[in-house]
């Protein structure tokens, strides 16, 4: 493999990296403030990139512009979400959380094929097929925009944990629910803002997708595993964990594409999971260790 | 006048009741002691008042109203402040996180720099570790930082759960000092200790717990003269 072909991967991989941290940033935030995991998260995702693909193909609306309309939406679904299923099923044994979303992650499947059929779709523009070179290396330009706006929202979403109350209050009820109760802290209206941004975060992700990737009714699988993958490698509820789990799922998919074939890549991230789990099982950058979210 | 008043007041865990018909009164300013054995329920009367515990019967009453289901977080908004058994605090976050973090509701909010200033005041060193994560300090720190956390939130009352537990006497004694200073401030004061001995000297009026029931009260020195505390709880021979 030559030096332009690495560096190529390499960039191709930091890109996907960021667009999956976005993805995954939401399920660790909602793990780690709330303990419970949403195996429903890929299917907001796919939701967010059909609205995405629905307001251009309908109203004409670019999809960076559909971020702005589509974030509200994911945002209350994800508080409809906590108030509907997630609040009644936190009074019940985990297993049984699992099995509500689990359950909600297959009834969305089967909802968006009796709405929108098995069809891929895709948002074609003109910068679809645009690129930008960035020294020997080609960047594709839906990429570059999905990537940025990940690296942006997840620097906003990195200063409101750190800078505001609010994050504060995040972090506190992460570390001990029974602790931030005592401080004052109401412990339900913070669990339905962390599942409301941990869906609503998705609703940047998957219009700009839309324009990256086939948007399917079960694209949502493949992200909630990735996801997984991901906030496992890195620590479960690490905020920086996500960051450095993406992106070396990323661009160990990305580099194993080019060394070897489409499928072994896509085996890549799960390869990485078992590997980190004999080795650190606590993940990458454990919660202590890095910025909890 | 703030009082808190237990009017046969039972609670428990899972089909067990762990205390029983509990009366307890403490008036505005007062400062009371609730001393027991290990596992006489006294940690369960504290949950029963800051709410992590369901009352099963009997009322809890706070500023004459009943707290009834009122949420924990509610509890501490209301005045009531706990410094809880564990302490509970929030590791990864530094001494002025943990602060903050009692401070983000009301008037709590509005005077928090005046809050802080005064627990720095009160714990110089909390101040020196200001931005280090809690989870590295030491045990009596980690104390200090809980006390703080609840005189964050403003109380009225400040329940204590063992809050001399694993601390050394130097430690100890530092911590009941400054908790006298907060006292002779208004503050009503619930103190839940191990250390008879230590409780009955800090506090105006007390009650031993035996098995999750009153089996004693009165005022402090009584307590400190009483044949039954004396042998059991103080070590001497009557």
């Amino acid at each position: 493999m030559s030096a332009t072909i690495f560096l190529q991967a390499l960039l191709s991989g930091l890109t996907n990296g960021a667009i999956y941290a976005l993805i995954a940033v939401g399920l660790t935030l909602v793990f780690g403030v709330m303990r419970v995991v949403n195996f429903a998260h890929g299917e907001f995702l796919m939701l967010a990139m059909y609205g995405g693909y629905l307001a251009w193909a309908h109203l004409g609306v670019d999809p960076v512009i559909a971020v702005a309309l589509v974030v509200p939406v994911l945002l209350a679904l994800g508080v409809g979400l906590f108030e509907s299923l997630i609040r009644p099923a936190m009074k019940v044994p985990e297993i049984n959380q699992m099995a509500v979303t689990l359950g909600l992650s297959l009834l969305l499947q089967y909802l968006a094929l009796m709405a929108f059929k098995a069809d891929n779709l895709l948002i074609v523009q003109d910068r679809s097929t645009a690129s930008v070179w960035i020294g020997p290396v080609l960047l594709q330009m839906p990429h570059a925009i999905a990537a940025g706006a990940a690296a942006v929202l997840l620097l906003g979403l990195y200063l409101i944990m750190r800078k505001t109350d609010f994050g504060l209050i995040m972090r506190a009820v992460s570390q001990s629910h029974d602790g931030a109760a005592l401080s004052g802290i109401d412990i339900g209206r913070t669990y339905r803002w962390a599942m409301g941004i941990g869906v609503g975060t998705l609703g940047v992700a998957g219009p700009l997708m839309a324009s990256v990737l086939y948007v399917n009714p079960h694209i949502g699988t493949l992200f909630t595993l990735k996801a997984f993958v991901i906030v496992i490698v890195g620590g479960m509820g690490s905020f920086g964990g996500v960051l450095l789990g993406a992106l070396l799922v990323g661009v160990a998919e990305s580099v194993a594409g080019v060394l070897t074939t489409a499928s072994v890549a896509a085996a890549v991230p799960f390869a990485l999971l078992i590997l980190v789990m004999l080795v650190r099982p606590e993940g990458l950058l454990p919660v202590g260790g890095g910025a909890r979210a | 006048m703030t009082r808190l008043t237990l009017e046969r007041v039972s609670a428990g865990y899972g089909k067990a009741d762990v205390v029983r018909d509990i009366d307890l009164v403490i008036e505005s300013g007062q400062r009371v002691a609730l001393i027991g054995s290990n596992g006489a329920g006294k940690s369960t009367v504290v949950k029963t008042i800051n709410g992590l515990v369901a009352t099963r019967r009997g009322r809890v009453l706070w500023d004459g109203g009943e707290l009834g289901r009122m949420r924990v977080s509610d509890r501490t908004r209301a005045g009531i402040g706990t410094v809880p058994e564990g302490r509970l605090l929030f590791p990864e976050c530094t001494v002025t996180e943990n602060l903050v973090a009692a401070s983000t509701f009301g008037k709590a909010r509005e005077h928090r720099d005046e809050g802080l200033a005064r627990v720095f005041g009160l714990f110089p060193r909390l101040a020196e570790r200001a931005r280090q994560r809690v989870g590295t300090l030491s045990g009596g720190e980690q104390q200090m930082v809980a006390i703080g956390r609840a005189l964050m939130t403003r109380p009225r009352l400040l329940v204590l759960d063992e809050p001399s537990i694993g601390l050394a006497p130097r430690v100890v004694a530092e911590i009941f000092e400054i908790l006298g200073t907060l006292t002779r401030s208004g503050l009503s004061l619930l103190l839940v200790e191990q250390n008879v001995q230590l409780s009955l000297r800090s506090v105006d009026y007390a009650y031993l717990l035996q098995q999750g029931e009153v089996v004693l009260q009165g005022p402090s020195g009584e307590l400190l003269d009483s044949p039954l505390v004396r042998a059991a709880y103080l070590g001497m021979t009557v």
